[in-house]
Parts: C-alpha cells; structure tokens; sequence
C-alpha cells in the first residue's frame, strides 16, 4: 500500500513538473515567431489604414512589459497561469480569464464526446473485426471506419455545411442560434448547443475512430490468439461471452493509457473544424490566436489549460491502470 | 534413416511436393513466412497493388505526366478547365489513334466570369506517344525530356486544369511523389528516436524509464501548431519551396517518435520478465546485445507494421498544417496543396475535378492502412487465421 | 351664413397651408427645388425657405425602446429637445425611409475587417460628398480658413447632444484634441494627424459653438484629414473628463471606486487609446466590472451605439440623438439596430453572403471570389458593384540591398526598366482579374488628378520580351555558363527571391511574374510567407523584391508625406529603400546616401502639402512628383482592378460606390445612416 501511494506521489510530482517543462516550450515557441505582441496589435490597427511608425511599436512594446528578460516573463506568466490569470491577449486587449469563461468547458466537452463517440463504434467493430472470418463484414466495417481518417476534417465539413447551404438554406455555423448566443445559461440553451453540436461531434469523432479502431483492433488480435483463450474455449464458452470475458478485458488496459493522448490529437483538429463551422469556442480561438493574428498571449492561455488537462488525464489514467492491472503495476513499481 | 535425410530418395510426385512444402515451412525465415501469409489476405494484397501503383506513378511522374506540373507548363487559354478525355470515334468517324476536339472559349461580366465552351467538332487533335516535351531528371539525376503521351498539338488534360492553366494530372503525379518524400523522411526519423529512446527506457526501466516517459509525455503533449510556427520562422529566406519541406517532414518526424517510443517501451517492459532474457543475461551479454539481438527481433513485425501505419499519419499532418497556411503551399506540389485548393466554396460547386487529387489522397492513405493491417495479421504468430 | 362659413373655413385653411409640412424631396426627385450650397443636403433654414414649407420632427416609433437599451441614459425626452436646433436636412437618394429593421453585418474580429462596416454609422466634422470631390459639412455647420492656411475655424450646432443627452459644445474639441491627442500618458507621442510639420497645433473654444485649429505652418490638407479619417475629432468631456485627472481631481479617487486602477485605466476601457471606433469597450474587456461604471460604451455622436460586445459579435442601437434628419424631418437613422458577427474564415464568409444572410459587405470581399457572388443575385437577393480600386500589386527592387552587386544592379535604372516591360500585363489581366483590371504602370496618385500626364500610365507597361532581353545585355547581365539564366555583371549567379505574403499581393500574380522575369533569363523562386514574415524581413532590408500594393488619392497625399518619402510608405505598407530612409530620418546620421531624385521627392511631396489645393504651383509639384516616381521606376505597376461591393436588395437609398476603398473611410461619402430596409 505504502508503495501505491509513493507511486502515486510520484507520478503526481511528476504531471506537475511536465506541465511545467511543456509550458516553458511553449512560451519558448511563442517567442520565437516573429513580431510580438506590439506589432499584432499595430498591425491590426494598420490593417485598417492607419500610418504607425517603428516609434509607436516601439513604445507599444515597453506598455506592454514585452522589453524585460525571458526568465522574467515567463516567471511571472507561469506563477499566474497556475492561478487561473493569464493576463490580457494581444490583440482583443480584454481579460483572458473572461474571454475564455466557459469556451474551454465546451471545447472539452466537444472532444471528449468526439473522443466516446469514436470509442463506441471503434471497440465493438474493432472486437468483430480481431475475432471474425467474415471478411466482407470486416473489410466494409474497416472501410468505413478508415475513411473517417483519410477525409481531412476540413474537406468533410467544408462539404457538409456546403450540401447544407446550398440545398437547405441553412450554413449550419456556430454552437448557438442567435437568440441563446449571449443567454444565460438553461436547460433550453442546452438543447440548442447539442443541437448545433452534433456536428463537429460527429467529424471529429469519425476520424478518431480510425486510430482507436487500429489500436482495439491490433490489441484484440494479440491477445485473442493467447492460449488462456484457446483453455477457456475448450472449457466450452463461446461467442460474445468468451469475446468479452477475456481477450477484450485484457485489451482495454492499454486503451485506458492512451485517451490522453488521444484528447490531445482530437484537440489539435478541433480548430480547424472550429474555424470552418465558427464555433464559438477555445479551438477556434486558438487557430485565431496562433495562425492567424499571432496572439502569444491568448494561445499561450490555451495551450496551458489544454497540456494541464492532458496531464491530469493521464496521471489519472495511469494511477487507474496501475490499480487495476497486475502486470503494469509490477512493471513500474520493480 | 537413409531414407528421411537422402533427397534423392524417390517419392510419388504428390508426397514429394507436401515434402517440399513443409520444408520450405519449416526452413523457411520470418519475412517468407510473413510475406506468405500476407498473400492469402486479399483485401491486404489489393491494398498492396494500389499502393504500387501509387508509389510507382509518383516515382515516374516526370515521365507520365505530359507536361510540366509548375506555372511554366500552363496553358494560358484553358484556365479552370474541365477534363479533356480522348475518344476513338465521334460524330465524322472512327479512328485507330485517339483524338481529341478543339474548344474555343470566352467570358466577360455577361457571363458573371464563367467560360462559355463551343466545341469545335471537325477540327481533331491527334494523341500521340513517347512525345518530346519540357525536360526532366528522371529519378532525379537522369536527364529526358520524352513523356508517355501528349498532343500533336494544343494541350491535354485528364483531370483538368486549375485556376492559373496548370495540369491537375501533371500536378496529382508529382503531388503524390511529394507527400510520399515528406511521409517517409518523417517515418524513418521518429522511427529512429522511437527505437533507440523507447528502447532504453524499456529495457532498464526503473526510474530510467520515468524520466524518461516524462520526456516523452512532454514531447507529445507539445501542441503541433505552435511548434511548427516557431521553426518555420526559421527557416532561411534563401531556402527554396523544396527545401523548406524537407525541412517540415524532419519536424513532422522529431514530433511523431512518442507514439512508436511508447509501444516499444511498452512491448520491452513485458518482454524483458520473459525467461530467454534472463537466459541471455546469464550467459553474460550486455544489455545491448540482449536488446539488439532478442528483444527487439520479437516484435519486429510490430515494428514494421507501426511503420507502415505511421505513414498515413504523417501525410495527413502536413495537409492540415498545409490548410492552415503553416506547411507547404502553392506552388509547391503536394497533396496537401492541393487539397487546400479544393476548400473553396466556388470550386466546390462548379470545378468539381479539382477533388480528383483527394480520391488519390484517399487511396493512397487507405491502401497504406490496408497494407499495416494485413502485414500486422500476417506477422503475428498466434493469429488464428494461420494455423 | 355661407359665406361666413367659407371665410371662416378659408381662415383655418390658410394658415395650415403655409404650415404644411416640408415635401418628401429625394435626390431622385427634387421636386424643384434647387441644390443648396452642398449636394444633397441643406441646413435647416435653407431648406425651409427653398421648399417654402415648416419643417416638423418626427421620430422612431421604437426610440423609447431604444433609448432603454442604452444603459446609462436617462428617460427620453420630447424630439424637440433631442435635436440640435439646426439639425442638418439629409435629402436621401431614391425614396423617404421607414422606420424599422436590423442591418445585417459581418466583420472579420473583433478589430479586423471591420472598417466598412464602421464606416456605415461614422459621423465627423466633415465629409467627403459622394463625387470624392466636394467636401460637405456633417457634424460642423461650417468653416472657414484664413488666407494662408494656418488658421481653420469650424462653426458647430447650437443644441447639439451626445447620445446621453448632454450638449455637444467646442469643449469637447477641445478636449480631444488637448487632453487626448496631446497628452502622453495617452499616446507616448502624438499621432502625426495631430500634427503639422512633426509641431503641434493649438486648438481654442472662444465660444460653445466655435472651434479654431491654430496651425505653426500651412497645411490645407487638415481638412481633407477630417473628411477621410476614421479619427473623429471630437470626445464627450463630460464624460470622460470625469475620470481625467487633468481635469477632475477626484478622477483616480472615483476611478478606484469601481474597481480600476487609476483615471487613465478607465478612459482606455472607454476610448481604447485609440480613435478606432472599433476598440473593445469595457463589455467586452471589463464585464466584471463595468456594472460599476456609469455606462457601458462611451456617449457618441453617430448614428448608432453599441448595447452589446463579446467575441462573437456587436449590436447596436439608433442614436436617439443623432443630429440628422430628412427631409420631411423624420429622425435618422432609418435603421432601428445593427447585428455585426465575427467570422475569420473567407470561405464561410462568402458563404454567408451567397446565402443572403448579410446585408453590406465590401471589405475582404475579393474579386476571386467575383462569379460564385454574381450568378447567385437572384437566389440570393442581393447585388454585386464591382469598382476600381486605389491601390495595385506593385513591385519594386531593392534598392539599398546590402548585397552590393545586387544593389548596383537593382539601381540600374535600365534593369529595373526591362523587368518592367518583361511582364505581360494583359495576360495577368486575363489569369488573375478576369480581363477586368486596367494594365498600367504605377499610379502614385490614384485616382488620376489633371496634373498627371497620361503618358505616365504606359510609361514601360508594354509587353516587349525582346527590349527586356536587350537591356539586360546592355548592362552586362548575360549568360556565361549556359544553363539558360543570366547572371550578374561581376559573374555571380543571380536568383531574385520573391517572397510574398497574401495579404498584400496575389499569389498567382506573383508566379505569373516570376515566370515571365525567367523567360528574359532572371532566374526567380516564388515563395509563400505570413505577413509578419514579411514585413519583418522588408524592416531588415533582406528583401530581394518588394511585392505588396502601392497608390493613394490625392487627398491622402496631402495629409501623408509617406508615400513619396523612403521607404516609400509606412511599416505596413510597400517600402524598398529602407536605407534611404534612415538616411533621411536622422539626417545622414546613419544609413546610405540616396540618389538626388530621392531627395527631391522628399522635398517635392513636403512642398505640395503647404502649396494651395488647385493652384498652379501644386499642380506643378504634383508632375514632378509623378515624374520622380514613374520615371525612376522606384515601384512597377501592374494591373489596375476593381474589387465586389455586396448589397441586399432589401437595402434601400444605396447609391453606387466610386470606388471600392478605404482611404475616402468606405461607405462615409455615400452616407449610410439614410440607408432603410424593406421586409
């Protein structure tokens, strides 16, 4: 017991001390892409017409506080990250902190209803796909699974929302109709968001599904080969009993590992489908902050809360793991 | 006892060839092995052919497209044009060599812009084969200007042409040959650290393997978009458009190694409690030599189908860091180019053969998913359908 | 009986007749009455008396709606304590409006693309009429300068209110002007539209309704700068003041009461440091805190106000006391509210508007994306202008490239000459504008002035292979080593690497150029970058080729040297040359000496600013200028093109655009607060 909990320990110390080392890579990226938040926001401004000269970026520059040594920035940007206060983005000048409010809770749940969704299809088609010998149910199951991954999301929605236009005058855009855009939340808001939301739920889920149906699939098979399988169908089980008593319990350990990471991946395409459907939410913001207007601070803010929730993802996952299953948890703890 | 080891031994013919045969089974290395189980998979083996073809038409595209995919080969009077495909006959006849009509066009604001096409049917252009054309070093350093096929005059396309004239066949071909380059530079390179980092970190465990798990969390965790802003800035003002995506298929491979680090590590950290290890450790090898020579030759198979699988992944990244602007862009030729092209509304309703280039993004990332899931069926020893 | 009857009727009917309210006159129809000293609108006394008629107000059945919405406004009083009492009379193009309706808009962010869309509401002291001529009077009545352009003095309207409720008087001139613009905590140096000649100006209110700019030397285009500028000269002192320290003592001390720092933190929530009208207001970057202020947006003078601002968009309200009205006095703005949406994505946007869901858009609309808009008008609702715009892909070279061979080269005036005549502009024309454009030469003054002679505009725009071959063999560039490219006089190999970023320039006119500058034998590569990219590699002088748009209307120039002085524009705009600059900016301090067609255009465009708009002199000045520019090639011009300008058929008294651009401020000459919409 007292190991459990000096592994754990351990492992928490350890979360932390990534999100660190990736938060200090982070602010390293930012910085070295040229322009900085002076020139955005000038550039902006100029955008529209007015004459700025290297004087009045200059001078941006020192109001900004962007003149002090590294260290010290990212001394003060991480302290304040930890404390949910991530200063004021670039180009919006307005409070990170509000501007995010519950974006980021939506965006998540975005993903991690793309990320069971994608899990639904892939582990019973993946089980079917490892133990049967119908190979057309197996191919078209494959087939359709897999198109999900080679259709960029981009096309596939871009696509989608052009059907939609242009045969039923409806663009199928953003999280809201306009009259719960700025609404309190209630349960009919509710509805409305699933209701715009199947959409990008739907896109990014099926190309996940590619990658968990690869993973279900291959881990399947292993372990379906075992003999531990062979005893037990001798002894007389069959079927989908036998399927999901043995070969697929022992596969869903390493799933379980790596649904952090998974987040991590649907979470880097959810931008770009963001952009296209214009969701209002954190993975729109985030394409906007870091390809198009360059807004260090706002994608900065981003990226932390989205590395934080991938790192308490997976310490969890791995803590569970190491509880429940024997061989992982002698592994490590040797 | 004569008789089981002498070959000359006379056998009725059909004793002999199931003699033969479990020979070849029993003698037979783990690639053969493999290789002859991958043949009984027929989606696998379609799969296979596909990716040949592919691969193939990319290597030879100089040579099979008719004329030259950048903005010198363009035709300045087709621009946006829909497919021209060569007929035997028409309306005035048949005939042996295929040929296609002239089409004269014109717009203007009457027409919001669009080509109007009047096609000329009596005036034929004739196909011909093995032409002289712009010149190319054909797999890269032999130096021919002769293409497979082109016109006696006036131009060709089969699929198309885009907005500034340029050949969409000419341009897929190469396109297809790009994404390949990226693809496989970025494989190998995270396949490389993917080894050598997951290696350590399985084999010795401990807090070995923590710190660097760490490491490797980290590297994962790092959001690709920004990474790849970063070191885009980066790159040299005098880099040509090529060079530069070499450049991104070696970032796009330092940014892909967790995954794979993770399944060796994952895979040593089981195997290494197995007996033959300790048999090995006892006869006094280094932990090299265990690593090298027995734990990584057990799942080599897996290696070679993470590869495989790998590959679509990374064609992929580079079309969506293409899309937003931060990969490779016109005029360069890749698939990711042109699959941003087609992200237009306008193109998307009335320039429809601008997608013939995804149906082969397509093909060619589900061959290659086919093809690591067969080699993964084919390569695993308990699999049930190889008993 | 009868006739006492009649008598007495007639008594009563005589009086109302000359009582009669004044006549619905439109552009359109005039109904005889002769134009005003302006077109298309009169003062009120004017109008009264050429119509022969009294005029009486009438308001927005919804303003009492409205003015709630307006948080930090008090009840509503009566229209007649609303208005100024010379309210001026806009006569609206086709028809009298009806009340009603939201206007559906969209803009890019929050800051960006949005510049049309404010331009819609914009109000100033005056304003450009819609022949991009005449400047007419908006929010000043009058004015007046003196003889040598160093005093400008501008009547305003007696009675004029702010959207709050309180009068507008001189004083918030001159708190703009004084308080603002002036002072440093605000903006570290002033702005250089403040500013004549790098010295400032003084600005006195000797009564409410009387302001006078005292400038330190002559500069006729301050005016113009108020007709064109997005920068109103004007903020409510009332208002703000309160939180000025300067002004009010207790700023800092009522500023911390809500919640904020100090004064000047409360007057950046509000004013953005910045004239932009489209700076977030403390909705969006204070919500926390602005239930503590006394209003949500600061008071203004145009004809709508923001009730609501977030990430995803605005919306707006009518000015209940807007200080125009038409002609038969019903209050401006037709329009009751404006929805203005954020989306980034240029797809989605044209999406959008195919799908009729805007109702004007003309910036970030492109000419690419031309026929998609065009054949779906019908289905749609909506029509598509397409005007000339005022600035073209220009390119230029390097002049001051630190490569010295290069430079030498890039200085050759012959070089620059064939390249510009190895680019066949009738066929860009063709590839990238649909046979639309106008192929020319560079047009420094766009659109054209009389001054300019037409020659100019061909000088070297001919597409003639041979002469560039020609002229490159003159100056020594030719082929040693046979593989087709030439190379530089001293042997080296040359590449011209031509970075470009969409922003600025096309990218298919970029590669149709370097294809053509390879067909003479320059050797080119064509490379895609972020305009960050590229802006930070033009400031370092890395540049080989310069690629972005150039051209100004006149009245630009008179306010802005920057164009004719190198680098040849502002940090977000086409420059080359950038040691030059540096050159003339610290006075030969550092940087590379220019050639003396440098200087004197330096000195030239300096010399047309003060000289008398019209007069010989400027004229003079002008073909100089022209001359300099074209004649040295210091920029090769392309094509000339028009861009879309979208309009819903549900939007009425929408007249046609000049031009598609930003620099007379968009729609402000074809005043839309007497837009309306039908159903």
């Amino acid at each position: 017991m007292l190991n459990f909990a000096r592994f754990v320990a351990i492992r928490a110390v350890m979360a932390m001390i990534t999100l660190v080392i990736v938060s200090l890579v982070v602010f390293s990226l930012m910085e070295l892409v040229p322009g900085d938040c002076a020139e955005r926001y000038l550039a902006f401004k100029n955008t529209q017409g007015s004459g700025i000269s290297m004087a009045d970026i200059e001078n941006e520059r020192i109001r900004l506080g962007l003149d002090r040594p590294f260290l010290e920035r990212w001394g003060k940007w991480i302290i304040g990250a930890f404390q949910g206060e991530f200063g004021d983005s670039c180009i919006l000048r307005v409070n990170i902190a509000q501007l995010l409010g519950d974006k980021f809770w939506i965006s998540l749940a975005l993903c991690l209803s793309a990320l069971l969704l994608a899990y639904i299809i892939a582990i019973p088609v993946g089980i079917i796909s490892a133990a049967s010998s119908n190979a057309t149910l197996n191919n078209s199951l494959r087939i359709f699974s897999y198109l999900g991954l080679a259709l960029p999301n981009f096309l596939l929605a871009l696509m989608i929302m052009l059907v939609s236009t242009v045969y039923f005058g409806d663009t199928l855009t953003g999280l809201f109709s306009r009259e719960y855009r700025d609404a309190e939340w209630s349960w009919d808001r509710v509805l409305d968001l699933m209701s715009h939301a199947w959409l990008p739920i739907f896109i990014l889920g099926w190309s996940a599904t590619a990658f968990a149906l690869q993973t279900v699939r291959a881990l399947v098979s292993d372990e379906i080969g075992k003999l531990y399988v062979t005893a037990a169908a001798a002894r007389g089980m069959y079927g989908r009993k036998l399927l999901w008593r043995y070969p697929a319990r022992h596969s869903l350990g390493p799933i379980v590992n790596s649904l952090g990471f998974d987040l991590n991946r649907i979470f880097n395409e959810l931008p770009i489908v963001a952009l296209i459907l214009t969701l209002t939410e954190a993975g729109a913001l985030l394409i906007e902050a870091l390809a198009r207007s360059n807004d260090q601070q706002l994608a900065g803010a981003i990226i932390f809360l989205l590395t934080a929730s991938i790192v308490a993802l997976n310490f969890f996952t791995d803590v569970l793991l190491a509880a429940i299953d024997p061989r992982v948890r002698k592994s490590i703890l040797s | 006892m004569t008789d089981m080891t002498d070959p000359n031994t006379s056998l009725p013919p059909a004793a002999d060839a199931e003699r033969r045969a479990k020979e070849a089974y029993f003698t037979a290395s783990q690639s053969q092995l493999i290789w002859a189980r991958f043949k009984k998979q027929r989606a696998a083996m379609i799969a296979a052919y596909v990716l040949m073809f592919l691969l193939l038409s990319g290597l030879f595209a100089p040579f099979l497209s008719p004329y030259d995919p950048n903005i010198a080969g363009r035709n300045k009077d087709y621009l946006n044009g829909a497919p021209t495909i060569p007929m035997f006959c028409d309306t005035n006849g048949c005939s042996v060599r295929p040929f296609l009509h002239t089409i004269e066009r014109e717009r203007s604001m009457a027409t919001n812009f669009r080509w109007v096409e009047t096609v000329n049917e009596d005036k034929r252009r004739y196909m011909e084969f093995f032409v002289e054309g712009s010149s190319y070093k054909l797999l890269g350093f032999i130096p021919m200007d002769t293409h497979l096929f082109g016109m006696n005059e006036g131009f060709i396309h089969l699929f198309g042409t885009d907005a500034s004239g340029k050949d969409i066949f000419s341009r897929t071909l190469h396109a297809i040959w790009t994404s390949i380059q990226v693809g496989t530079i970025g494989v190998l390179i995270a396949f490389v650290l993917a080894l050598i980092i997951g290696g350590i970190s399985g084999y010795y465990g401990g807090w070995i393997d923590s710190v660097l798990q760490m490491i490797t969390d980290a590297v994962r965790t790092v959001p690709a978009i920004p990474l790849f802003m970063a070191i885009a800035a980066f790159v040299p003002q005098e880099w040509s458009a090529e060079e530069r995506f070499f450049f991104i298929s070696m970032i796009l491979g330092l940014i892909g190694w967790p995954t794979l680090a993770r399944r060796v590590r994952t895979h040593l950290l089981t195997e290494r409690n197995q007996e033959y290890v300790l048999a090995a450790q006892l006869c006094g090898a280094s932990p090299r030599h265990v690593i090298g020579k027995h734990l990584l030759p057990s799942f080599t198979s897996y290696i070679i189908v993470d590869l495989v699988i790998s590959f679509p992944y990374m064609v992929l990244s580079e079309t969506a860091l293409s899309f937003i602007g931060l990969g490779l862009k016109d005029p360069v030729n890749s698939l990711g180019v042109m699959l941003q092209n087609v992200t237009s509304a306008d193109v998307l309703l009335n320039y429809q053969w601008y997608f013939i280039p995804v149906i082969f993004f397509i093909a060619l990332v589900m061959a290659f998913v086919f093809v690591g899931d067969g080699l993964r069926d084919a390569a695993d020893p308990y699999s049930d359908n190889n008993k | 009986m009868k006739r006492i009857l009649l008598s007495g009727v007639a008594l009563f009917a005589l009086p109302a007749a000359a009582m009669a309210n004044c006549p619905a006159v439109t552009v359109a129809d005039m109904g005889g009455i002769a134009m005003g000293d302006y077109p298309q609108q009169f003062e009120l006394s004017a109008f009264q008396e050429a119509a022969g008629c009294t005029m009486e107000f009438s308001a927005n059945p919804e303003i009492e709606a409205l003015n709630a919405a307006i948080r930090g406004n008090g009840d509503l009083p009566p229209l007649a304590e609303r208005l100024p009492s010379e309210p001026l009379v806009v006569v609206p193009y086709d028809s009298i409006g009806q009340y009603g309706g939201t206007l559906d808009v969209l803009s890019n962010a929050t800051e960006a693309g949005t510049s049309d869309f404010l331009s819609v509401r914009h109000v100033n002291l005056v304003r450009y009429s819609d022949d991009l001529q005449t400047i007419v009077p908006n929010i000043a009545k009058g004015w007046e300068w003196n003889e040598d352009y160093t005093q400008l003095t501008f009547m305003l309207r007696e009675g004029h209110k702010w959207s709050d409720g309180a009068l507008f008087t001189s004083a918030d001139v001159k708190f703009w002007h004084d308080n603002l613009m002036l002072d440093t905590n605000i903006f570290e140096s002033p702005k250089d539209y403040v500013l004549v000649g790098g010295e400032q100006m003084t600005v006195d209110a000797p009564d409410a309704t009387t302001v006078v700019f005292n400038l330190p030397a002559p500069k006729p285009g301050l005016l113009a700068h108020f007709a064109t500028s997005y920068a109103q000269g004007f903020q409510p002192k009332h208002f703000l003041g309160q939180f000025h320290p300067a002004i009010n003592e207790n700023a800092d001390a009522m500023a911390q009461e809500m919640g904020f720092e100090n004064g000047y933190a409360v007057i950046s929530a509000y004013y953005g440091s910045s004239d932009w009208t489209d700076t977030p207001s403390p909705l969006l970057s204070n919500p926390e805190k602005v239930g503590n202020l006394p209003a949500d947006v600061v008071p203004t003078l145009e004809s709508h106000i923001y009730i609501s601002d977030t990430t995803e968009g605005r919306q707006l309200v009518a000015n209940p006391y807007f200080h125009q009205v038409d002609t038969t006095g019903q209050q401006l703005p037709y329009i009751s509210r404006q929805d203005e949406v954020y989306i980034n994505d240029n797809e989605v946007r044209i999406l959008k508007l195919v799908n009729g869901e805007v109702d004007y858009k003309s910036q970030s609309v492109r000419l690419e994306s031309a026929p998609l808009l065009l054949e779906n008008q019908e289905s749609g609702d909506y029509s598509i202008q397409l005007k000339p715009t005022v600035g073209m892909p220009a390119f230029s070279f390097n002049l001051t490239s630190p490569d010295a061979a290069k430079a030498e080269v890039f200085g050759n005036l012959t070089f620059r000459e064939a390249m510009s005549v190895a680019i066949n502009r009738d066929e860009l024309n063709e590839v990238g504008f649909f046979g639309q454009g106008t192929p020319t030469q560079i047009l420094p003054f766009n659109p054209v002035p009389n001054f300019v002679d037409p020659k100019w505009a061909s000088h070297m725009a001919q597409y003639d292979p041979e002469l560039a071959k020609t002229k490159l063999d003159e100056i020594g560039m030719v082929d040693t080593d046979g593989d087709g490219f030439r190379e530089l006089p001293n042997g080296d190999a040359l590449v011209l690497n031509m970075q470009f970023s969409t922003q600025g320039i096309a990218g298919n006119v970029v590669e149709l150029v370097g294809q053509y500058w390879a067909d003479v034998g320059v050797q080119t590569t064509v490379k895609e970058v972020t305009p960050d990219e590229y802006r930070s590699a033009q400031s370092s002088n890395l540049l080989d080729v310069g690629l972005w748009q150039y051209g100004a209307p006149l009245a630009i120039h008179s306010g802005l040297n920057s164009f004719f002085r190198a680098p040849f524009g502002t940090y977000f705009e086409h420059r080359t040359g950038m040691l030059w600059g540096e050159w003339l900016d610290t006075g030969g301090a550092s940087g590379v000496e220019p050639p003396q067609f440098v200087k004197d255009l330096s000195d030239n465009i300096d010399a047309f600013q003060s000289a008398t708009p019209g007069s010989d002199e400027q004229a003079a000045l002008g073909a100089a200028l022209v001359e300099g520019f074209v004649g040295n090639m210091v920029m090769i011009g392309t094509v000339s093109s028009p861009e879309p300008i979208y309009a819903s058929n549900k939007l009425q008294n929408f007249t046609e655009f000049k031009t598609w651009s930003f620099e007379y401020y968009r729609t402000y000459p074809y005043r839309g607060t007497q837009w309306w919409l039908t159903e």
